[in-house]
């Protein structure tokens, strides 16, 4: 509880299906107003770390608490949290003016007030003119935005979310995540959303949740985590290249030396590891890929290029490195010249202080 | 081309001699209802509403038919209240338990009439019941329950449950829950489940022959005018019986079928492919 902002707080959260652990001492926050993530790929348990918080699945050990009381007791129905399901959770039976109604109506609250807050509800989700409209008779993109209206009407302390876009075409998704952020700016209401979409969480975020089989990897600001990923986990979740490397210290100096394939690179102290093995995480647009020797202050990797790609504004090489068991990533733009081709061999290259050091910790790889 | 005619007209011909045989000795009894005179078999001398009149004025057939429509109408309801509690409470029962609670519920289905009627009639001989329309209410209700069990469990299977979790997560404890999100989906097959249970109390003859007391019901009033002498009142109390009864069925499967479960269930009809 040291930001005075924080109202809802998860400390050593644990869960489990049987003897299947599911979430192992978790430890989250949430302030007024933010924007939280919990990104991470299907069963590592953000899905449950979200309905513990919502109260449909109980907390089996360690607190749940809100403005520091304890609501692990409190049942779903008494929360002042809403929740957003994956797909579109409409009551059939009521149209969309009734579907959003329905928590207000639960409340007893006057019917003049009603019809206000539902009309705000609507027009901040765009679908005034929809109010009358049967359930059946809406796209899913606008099944899903009166879900959220459905939510936010009632002015809910957080809004959960869990993967609501996932059902949704490419196009409609890109739409709603700007809606979404727009909603997040227009009513601040603090946000606990759930995905296993980096480019959602980065593009949305406040602070993004890492979490892997059950554990929180890294808790980090969206840009944060994108330039320095904690864990090689983390790191291979937001597509960064992740190189096994060895760092070898030469002592005082402000510049020690890694090999990676048996290649020497400098690299300047501070860029934060000890000598030993580690993960060297660089960005794929970071790289250089040239048909020539380049160094770039630092030095270069020999390789073939397997594959190429043309994503648009950028083309994405797949190198291949002797003595690396993966190829390597990278993404130029596209409206550089000279483009090399499949086959061809290349000297990938980059700036010392593109790449993040992640020591490999004792028994490996995790 | 000429086979395939054949073929069709011998399905015709079938068809059609099903539907006599199935309709021809309805439809017999229909019109002797309405015949003029005391005769039984044809040729059919005119029509007239005598037995009608006959039939409706007799204060057996009256005392009958209302014991039959304050039965059928109690079974209806008490079936109504503990079935839908007992299908509810099964779709929240421990998912090891669901199956052999459904197959209890449903096993009296299974059970001979005869069975049924005998061993009840020795439950309220035992329990020192005596035997009155309460014991017919009883036995119907046992005797119905498996059918409106298995409608409204087919109709709550139908509901997605992420929906009720909804309702929950706006506001709505768990009786509002049933109240408003449960129930608005499922009340037109609930609504005719009831009105099937209706029917099947009131036609029952073989149960209610065992467990009834002093009192007749319209079933027992037809069997023992039947006893006596035939007359043509006899297809008519048959009409009226089957007019009813018809009536119920039709406005079971309409609610059933046309407003229940033709209609998408939220369960499957929310379904989106990722």
């Amino acid at each position: 509880m040291s930001d005075p902002r924080t109202f809802l707080s998860l400390d050593d959260v644990n869960h489990r299906y049987g003897s299947v652990p599911a979430l192992t001492d978790v430890n989250l926050t949430v302030n007024e107003g933010e924007f939280v993530t919990l990104l991470g790929p299907s069963g590592c348990g953000k899905t449950t770390l979200l309905r513990i918080v919502a109260g449909f699945v109980p907390l089996t050990t360690g607190r749940i608490s809100l403005d520091g009381q304890d609501i692990a007791r409190v049942p779903a129905h008494r929360r002042p949290f809403n929740l957003v399901f994956q797909r579109p959770t409409l009551f059939p039976h009521l149209d969309v003016f009734g579907n959003v109604a329905f928590g207000l109506r639960m409340k007893r609250t006057p019917r003049q007030e009603i019809l206000e807050r539902v009309q705000g509800a609507l027009a901040l989700v765009r679908l005034e003119a929809f109010a009358h409209r049967r359930s059946d008779e809406l796209s899913g993109g606008q099944m899903q935005r009166v879900c959220l209206a459905r939510a936010l009407v009632n002015r809910p302390r957080l809004l959960l979310l869990d993967e609501p876009l996932s059902a949704l075409d490419r196009k409609i998704r890109l739409e709603m995540e700007a809606e979404l952020r727009r909603l997040h700016r227009e009513t601040g209401c603090a946000f606990l959303y759930v995905t296993h979409d980096q480019q959602e969480a980065l593009a949305m975020s406040d602070r993004v949740v890492v979490l892997n089989e059950g554990r929180i990897e890294q808790v980090a600001p969206p840009a944060e985590l994108y330039r320095s990923p904690s864990s090689a986990f983390a790191a291979r979740f937001v597509d960064a290249n992740v190189i096994p490397a060895t760092v070898e210290s030469n002592g005082e100096g402000a510049v020690s030396t890694v090999r990676i394939a048996s290649q020497a690179f400098s690299i300047h102290q501070g860029q934060g590891t000890a000598a030993g093995p580690a993960w060297a995480v660089v960005r794929p647009e970071a790289i250089e890929v040239n048909a020539q020797v380049t160094t770039n202050g630092g030095s270069g990797l020999r390789g073939v290029v397997r594959d190429a790609s043309f994503r648009g504004t950028v083309f994405v090489y797949e190198v291949e490195v002797d003595g690396l068991s993966n190829p390597i990533r990278a993404e130029i733009r596209s409206y550089q010249g000279d483009q090399p081709k499949v086959g061809a061999d290349v000297w990938l290259s980059w700036r010392p202080e593109a790449c993040v050091f992640i020591p490999i910790p004792e028994g490996g790889e995790r | 081309m000429m086979r395939r005619r054949t073929a069709g007209s011998l399905a015709g011909l079938t068809t059609g001699i099903t539907l006599i045989l199935l309709y021809a000795p309805l439809a017999i009894v229909v019109l002797f209802s309405f015949h003029e005179t005391a005769s039984l078999s044809l040729p059919f001398t005119g029509l007239s509403l005598r037995w009608y009149r006959e039939v409706l004025g007799s204060p057996q057939f009256r005392s009958a038919l209302t014991n039959s429509l304050i039965v059928a109408s109690s079974v209806s309801c008490v079936t109504l209240v503990i079935g839908t509690m007992a299908a509810a409470a099964l779709s929240r029962a421990p998912s090891k338990l669901r199956t052999p609670l459904a197959f209890l519920f449903f096993l009296p289905i299974t059970l001979p009439g005869l069975f049924l009627g005998i061993s009840l009639l020795v439950f309220f001989v035992r329990v020192n019941m005596n035997l009155s329309l309460v014991t017919v209410g009883i036995a119907h209700t046992v005797y119905v329950f498996p059918y409106f069990f298995l409608l409204a469990k087919v109709a709550l299977d139908r509901v997605d449950p992420a929906l009720e979790e909804a309702g929950a997560d706006l506001g709505a404890g768990g009786w509002k829950v049933f109240r408003h999100v449960t129930l608005p989906q499922i009340w037109p097959v609930l609504a005719g489940a009831a009105l099937l249970a209706f029917a099947l109390s009131f036609d029952e003859f073989l149960i209610t022959f065992f467990v009834v007391g002093p009192d007749s019901t319209l079933p027992l009033y037809v069997w023992s005018s039947l006893r006596r002498t035939v007359t043509p009142a006899i297809n008519t109390v048959s009409t009226v019986l089957m007019a009813l009864t018809i009536g119920m069925w039709v406005g079971a499967f309409t609610l059933i079928w046309i407003r229940g479960l033709r209609t998408p269930a939220s369960r499957a009809y929310l379904e989106v492919s990722p």
